[in-house]
């Protein structure tokens, strides 16, 4: 039942935003000139696209990120333990004291993280 | 005497569907039945869209009210409420440009797979007891799943326009997903923690006294700050920064795909709000009126608090300028994260006293 509801809904979005598009490509005027279809340029002529520097500056952050990544799942698989084992949660507590302890230590200690270039 | 009428009505209404061809029967039947009106009219697709409709008016009024404008005011009979109906049919009427330097299929596809996820957040939303397209237990995470996946679609589109301001926009978005991933699901987790439960029905039912907003107070603050940065509203609309990128990822997007990417982001603003109600504010628990059935009242405080929610989000648009994106990522990991998980603790720590 619930899984009938939840297909009609899908193909009913699908359904719409597709229906947008045909739409549009319905109701537009179809001849578009030349310099339409170049890449915007702010009213130059586009000139030679090449792969855009990344910002390697900001690299730390996605260390961090992938560190409190891997934490946060850990920080999950703790949570199902006490919904699996209710008396489980004093160690879960202290577990949470330490991530949360040692992660404001660190984000006071941890300074000037923008790498100049 | 009207009891007779009706009956009368009824019977007529039998004979007539009855000599109907049988193909013709099956349609009318499933245009009243559970699963289509669940689908396509309450807490599916006309309610998302009418709701969106408004939200969009709403900001529109509400932003010209902060600058001391009028806002939209002549087409409709009312408030200028259907100058999105109007702004629609010109964006339809605009010609559909595929640069010629774009990757065309993944171009053309990303807009509609965008604005179709985004709606299927809604698919595991309950708007009141029972109010759900589709009950499961995991509804939470199926949520976060596809505000997870959606941000995808975005880069990819942001990749395939091979424009330099949708690649600086898509890489300011990559980096905005990191700052706000973490966060945003420790914030998730301290209630699925007060709840004991990833089912949203049930994380409303646990708030029957007291809602979420009061114990996990830091979790409230971290969630819709997180969820602003997810929906790309002002102070962290970076990556569609229009004073600097022109339009950010959406610049090389015209006609139907922006109207497409538009409506996504406030379906994606919509879903935000109401799940901002649905785990810390109580959800559908309010105060009963006399003469007003449960069945509606739920729904109906839901979006009152949702509204709020949106209201406090769009006023953000008026008063906050954008931060920077070096600020951004520092405020993510230095701030928000050590927030969540202080508030992880706290919730911990008074389901220990025995407070929830």
């Amino acid at each position: 039942m619930s899984v009938e509801a939840l297909l009609t809904f899908v193909v009913a979005a699908f359904l719409v935003s597709l229906l947008f598009v045909l739409l549009g490509m319905l109701l537009s005027h179809k001849r578009v000139k030349r310099t339409k279809v170049l890449t915007f340029e702010c009213g130059q002529k586009p000139f030679e696209w090449r792969m855009l520097q990344f910002p390697v500056q900001y690299f730390p952050y996605l260390l961090i990120y992938v560190v409190y990544a891997v934490i946060s799942i850990l920080v999950l698989v703790s949570l199902f333990y006490v919904f699996e084992v209710p008396d489980a949660l004093m160690r879960v507590t202290v577990f949470l004291a330490i991530l949360a302890f040692s992660s404001i230590f660190v984000s006071i200690n941890l300074k000037r993280l923008v790498q100049r270039v | 005497m009207s009891s007779l009428i009706l009956q009368e009505y009824a019977r007529a209404a039998a004979n007539f569907l009855n000599e109907l061809p049988h193909p013709l029967k099956d349609f009318i039947l499933f245009l009243h039945s559970d699963t289509f009106i669940k689908a396509i009219i309450f807490p599916g697709l006309l309610f998302i869209l009418t709701f969106v409709m408004f939200t969009i008016w709403f900001e529109r009024k509400l932003l010209a009210r902060v600058m001391v404008r009028l806002g939209p005011l002549h087409v409709g009979k009312y408030a200028g409420l259907l100058q999105l109906v109007a702004d629609a049919v010109k964006l339809l009427s605009k010609e559909l440009i595929v640069p010629e330097k774009a990757i065309k299929p993944l171009y053309v596809s990303m807009p509609i797979l965008c604005g179709a996820l985004s709606m299927l957040i809604f698919a595991f939303l309950p708007l009141g007891p029972g109010w759900v397209i589709y009950p499961s237990d995991i509804s939470l995470l199926l949520v976060f799943v596809i505000l997870a996946v959606t941000p995808i679609t975005i880069l990819v589109a942001g990749w395939a326009s091979r424009s330099k301001y949708s690649f600086i926009g898509m890489v300011r978005l990559a980096f905005q997903v990191f700052s706000y991933e973490v966060p945003f699901f420790l914030a998730i987790a301290s209630i699925t923690l007060a709840a004991r439960s990833f089912n949203l029905e049930k994380i409303v039912e646990a708030q029957a006294e007291l809602p979420f907003i009061i114990p996990a107070l830091l979790g409230f603050i971290v969630f819709l700050i997180t969820a602003i940065a997810e929906v790309e509203r002002v102070p962290f609309d970076l990556p569609t920064a229009e004073q600097e990128l022109v339009s950010g990822w959406q610049t090389e997007y015209t006609g139907a795909y922006f109207a497409l990417f538009y409506l996504a982001a406030y379906i994606k603003l919509d879903a935000m709000a109401i799940l901002t109600a649905l785990l810390f504010l109580g959800g559908w628990h309010g105060p009963s009126i006399p003469g007003i059935p449960e069945s509606i009242l739920g729904p109906f405080w839901l979006i009152l608090k949702s509204l709020i929610v949106i209201f406090l989000v769009l006023l953000l648009r008026g008063v906050f300028p954008r931060i920077t994106l070096d600020k951004l990522l520092d405020i993510g990991w230095r701030v928000l994260i050590p927030l969540a998980l202080l508030n992880i603790l706290i919730v911990a720590v008074l389901i220990q006293i025995g407070l929830i």
